[in-house]
């Protein structure tokens, strides 16, 4: 293929006088100004674009701790009301000098009793 | 020690690295102004467009989506930069592509005669459509391979090779034999 090749050399980059390198070196010049402005004044967009992600990562990591023990309270609760409404019903037995029936104690302990 | 990856570079421009900045323009900036070359029709435009476009690509490099694909992103910066710059300047771009097409070539000895032999190369590379001219001169002034071209310029290689065909045909039927000696 490269036999085929037509002779574009004239409209190369001119390189006998330094020509290119003159203008690589203004480019890169202005790529220093521009790169020191950039870390002089941080872009607020650029600041929240870049935190994005790891704040992301850390809010579903914060959200995949919570829910867990979440519901690990809420049961833990839902068992210390059954052991008060159980002191409650015992008192009452003692007060009353009278033996809960057996549906009361399982209404009183049981997890899906209707209040 | 092998070559850091487009991506890495990019990551070493947002964190304020000249250097991987500068690698960057030693990459592509050659291939820029081939680009911006292939839409103003002009050099010395063409220089400053690219100059330009690598500059702004810099400014802007947390636009850069896909940091393994800067060379694409950076094109097209090019290509729209050159647009503009055509557009400010449509009255002084009219080439007299008749007048720069003289029957028999001159061998190029002196600057007057490059001078000439580049007038009429851009005066013929002018008839091309915009793809192929981006083509014909990344693969024959720039040296890239068909796969660089395909891959930095988003082609199909089948479509780069079709392209760069017609293009070199184009441009002989135009031009006369001016084949390539050492190329």
């Amino acid at each position: 293929m490269n036999d085929d090749r037509i002779d574009l050399s004239a409209l190369a980059a001119r390189q006998e006088d330094g020509h290119w390198d003159a203008v690589m070196h203004r480019t890169l010049q202005r790529v220093e100004g521009v790169l020191g402005s950039r870390a002089r004044s941080e872009d607020p967009f650029a600041f929240i674009a870049r935190w994005r992600r790891p704040l992301l990562a850390a809010a579903a990591a914060i959200i995949a701790v919570l829910i867990p023990v979440e519901w690990a309270l809420e049961r833990r609760e839902a068992g210390v009301e059954r052991v008060r409404d159980l002191v409650q019903l015992s008192g009452q037995a003692v007060r009353g000098a009278q033996s809960p029936t057996g549906a009361e104690l399982l209404s009183t302990v049981s997890p899906w009793r209707v209040r | 020690m092998e070559a850091e990856s487009d991506a890495e570079l990019v990551a070493g421009v947002r964190q304020g690295s000249r250097d991987a900045a500068g690698v960057l323009a030693e990459r592509y900036l050659r291939a820029c102004r081939a680009v911006a070359l292939a839409i103003t029709g002009e050099v010395a435009a063409a220089e400053d467009v690219c100059q330009d476009a690598f500059v702004y690509a810099i400014e802007r490099i947390d636009d850069c989506r896909q940091p393994e694909r800067f060379a694409a992103w950076l094109f097209q910066i090019t290509r729209n930069r050159g647009r503009n710059h055509v557009r400010d300047h449509q009255s002084n771009r009219l080439v007299e592509i008749d007048a720069a097409l003289p029957d028999s070539l001159p061998s190029p000895a002196d600057d007057a005669e490059r001078a000439q032999l580049r007038e009429r190369l851009l005066a013929a590379l002018a008839r091309l459509p915009e793809e192929r001219r981006e083509v014909v001169l990344l693969h024959d002034l720039e040296g890239w391979t068909h796969r660089e071209i395909a891959e930095r310029l988003d082609l199909p290689a089948g479509t780069v090779r079709s392209h760069l065909h017609h293009a070199r045909q184009r441009l002989r039927g135009l031009l006369g034999n001016l084949k390539g000696d050492g190329a």
